[in-house]
């Protein structure tokens, strides 16, 4: 059963079915191969249950928030002050355009509006200094990766529904592993030097540097008032997303740069991009509702656990697994699918939780800039004018910082556990 | 068929998607209107917090909204063509391919819309009784309520695949997709 629902599924998308179907037509068939196909009712039954949930009402305020951060104007003003602050280094935009990502994740959730926004800003910049536009979008793609791992994160969030976490907890564990990549991916540009012949350009004078640090902080504390008045028990998740979105709106309004047309874009990205993920949420969990009563994760297990009982062995194991599923299946659907049937493997093998859940989104993240399916790159080919072959080739010495980040994060569960432990108290 | 009955049946085609784009423009309207008054009833809430003032049924509205949004939404999804959708392997595989995959996702989204409003009926009847707290001048809203957006849509989408087997089948041009990004990333 659980074979005909992957492959159903797998074999779907290739065929340019759009995922929510591919999802909903596998579903079908595995209750049509299943003791319950009489009762398909249970599919829209699950799919209202799915959807009717409190704790996802925060995603798509935390959509919005990125949405109308690039509709006010603030990626501007980040980009300008990350490029006052390293510009000048070497690797001068390439560093930039890190920064500027690991600060727009402070607000946004989603990757999809870093590369969106953030990256024609960064990929125009860096084209015009004489990068090449391969390098550029490569590298957009992957620091677009620390967006849903800094919090807040429509991902975490969900995963958070998925394994009864607190999204409080989720977000503290994926600040410092965000970091991390940021920093990583630094550390990147820098070695890249040695080999590259990166343009080059000037300190911007302290004055100029200040001017933009008061442009841009606004920007800057936003990340703050969200993740404070979270863990200040001053608002729920829900509401720091619109928190959230009200900063940007009073921002947009004081700089006189969020015009309705602008607003109205904003809200119908967001409601389109809360119904796609909704409508994948409500098929999927019905297929977990089916996956748990053929008790396909019990035996999933026992089959993993014949295997080897060593922790090490199955974190491995767990890492290629979730990988490959990465590269051919989008984020959300491949956490869907995944959640129920690793999380009781990964509770007998003693791994905490939030530990998890923060492998999981870094690991099918990489997927959003690994072919055939990363989204990342079809955004580049958009945004960046890249051809496809061209991008996903640049990108591969990316994946080299982000793959050590993962294995570090997967091995030493301190880095992700340390601060919510520290903040909240150890569960 | 003849040319008379080829004309007919393609202003029948462009009635049908025309009265389709015209309510996806309503839904869209519908949609953003659900997400608006979310933002503002959690904005009152949290605005009103310091003054010790709270409404009750703000929250149970605002996830009465939230799911008329998401399912309001589901057939603007559609008729945009903003699903997450794979086109690298059939576009390799050449035009002949991809005329192909036109009537297969269409048959696919027969397949599963179908099966959906089949059961619609039984998921109406099990919604029984009212939401608490989602309040109206005639008293509590019935719970079926939030599975009629879900229906309507596809419904509707249902329709709009119908239609466009009907345009593949007298040569007129898929709509260009402009597939919606990674929701997660």
């Amino acid at each position: 059963m659980a074979l005909v629902l992957f492959i159903g599924f797998i074999g779907l998308i290739l065929l340019r079915v759009p995922v929510s179907m591919a999802i909903g037509a596998a579903v079908l068939l595995a209750f049509l191969t299943s003791e319950f196909s009489d009762a398909l009712y249970i599919v829209p039954q699950q799919i209202l249950e799915g959807v009717n949930k409190p704790s996802l009402a925060a995603v798509p305020f935390f959509i919005m928030a990125g949405n109308l951060m690039n509709a006010v104007g603030m990626t501007d003003r980040i980009f300008n002050f990350a490029n006052a602050l390293v510009g000048h280094f070497k690797a001068g935009l390439a560093q930039v355009n890190v920064l500027s990502s690991m600060i727009f994740a402070g607000v946004s959730g989603a990757a999809v509006a870093d590369c969106a926004g953030l990256g024609a800003i960064e990929i125009k910049a860096m084209r015009d200094r004489g990068y090449s536009p391969d390098f550029a979008a490569a590298l957009t793609v992957c620091s677009a990766v620390v967006g849903p791992i800094i919090p807040p994160s429509i991902g975490l969030v969900i995963y958070a529904f998925l394994a009864q976490q607190s999204v409080e907890r989720m977000f503290l564990a994926g600040l410092v592993p965000g970091l991390i990549v940021g920093i990583s991916l630094m550390i990147f540009n820098r070695i890249l030097v040695v080999v590259h012949d990166f343009p080059t350009q000037a300190r911007v004078p302290m004055r100029e540097t200040l001017r933009r640090g008061v442009d841009g902080v606004l920007a800057l504390v936003a990340p703050g008032i969200i993740l404070g008045s979270i863990l200040g028990g001053i608002v729920t998740a829900t509401e720091a997303g619109v928190l959230a979105c009200m900063y940007c709106i009073v921002l947009g309004t004081c700089y006189r740069t969020l015009t309705p047309a602008r607003f109205w874009q904003a809200l119908t990205d967001t409601m389109l991009m809360t119904s796609v993920i909704m409508i994948i949420i409500g098929f999927s969990i019905a297929m977990g509702w089916l996956l748990a009563i053929e008790q396909v994760p019990a035996r999933l297990g026992e089959a993993i656990f014949s295997l080897t009982d060593s922790q090490g062995v199955f974190l491995a194991i767990m890492l290629v697994f979730v990988l490959l599923v990465g590269c051919v299946v989008e984020g959300v659907p491949a956490k869907l699918m995944l959640v129920p049937m690793l999380l009781p493997i990964t509770d007998s093998f003693g791994i905490d939780r939030v530990h998890f859940g923060i492998i999981l989104q870094l690991a099918l993240l990489i997927g959003i800039a690994t072919p055939p399916m990363g989204i990342g790159l079809y955004i580049m080919v958009e945004v960046g004018k890249v051809p496809f072959e061209r991008v996903a080739i640049a990108v591969l010495p990316f994946l080299i910082p982000l793959m050590v980040v993962l294995v570090m994060i997967t091995y030493m569960p301190s880095l992700t556990l340390w601060l919510p432990d520290l903040v909240l108290g150890p569960e | 068929m003849s040319g008379s009955g080829d004309g007919v049946c393609r202003r029948a085609v462009d009635t049908i998607d025309g009265a389709l784009g015209t309510l996806a423009r309503w839904f869209l309207v519908a949609a953003n209107a659900c997400l608006v008054l979310m933002l503002a009833g959690t904005a009152v809430t949290i605005v009103l917090r310091p003054f010790d003032v709270s409404y009750y049924w703000i929250w149970p509205w605002t996830m009465q909204f939230f799911v008329w949004m998401s399912f309001v939404g589901f057939f603007v999804v559609y008729r945009l063509g903003k699903d997450i959708a794979v086109d690298f392997v059939v576009m390799r595989l050449g035009s002949r391919a991809l005329g192909l995959s036109r009537w297969f996702v269409d048959l696919i989204i027969l397949l599963v819309m179908g099966t959906m409003l089949v059961q619609m009926p039984t998921i109406f009847e099990s919604q029984v009784g009212v939401i608490d707290g989602v309040v109206t001048p005639w008293g509590e809203m019935e719970r079926y309520t939030l599975s009629i957006p879900l229906a309507v849509s596809c419904a509707l989408i249902f329709v709009n695949a119908c239609v466009d087997l009907a345009k593949a089948w007298i040569g007129l041009p898929a709509p260009h997709p402009s597939h919606a990004h990674d929701p997660d990333s």
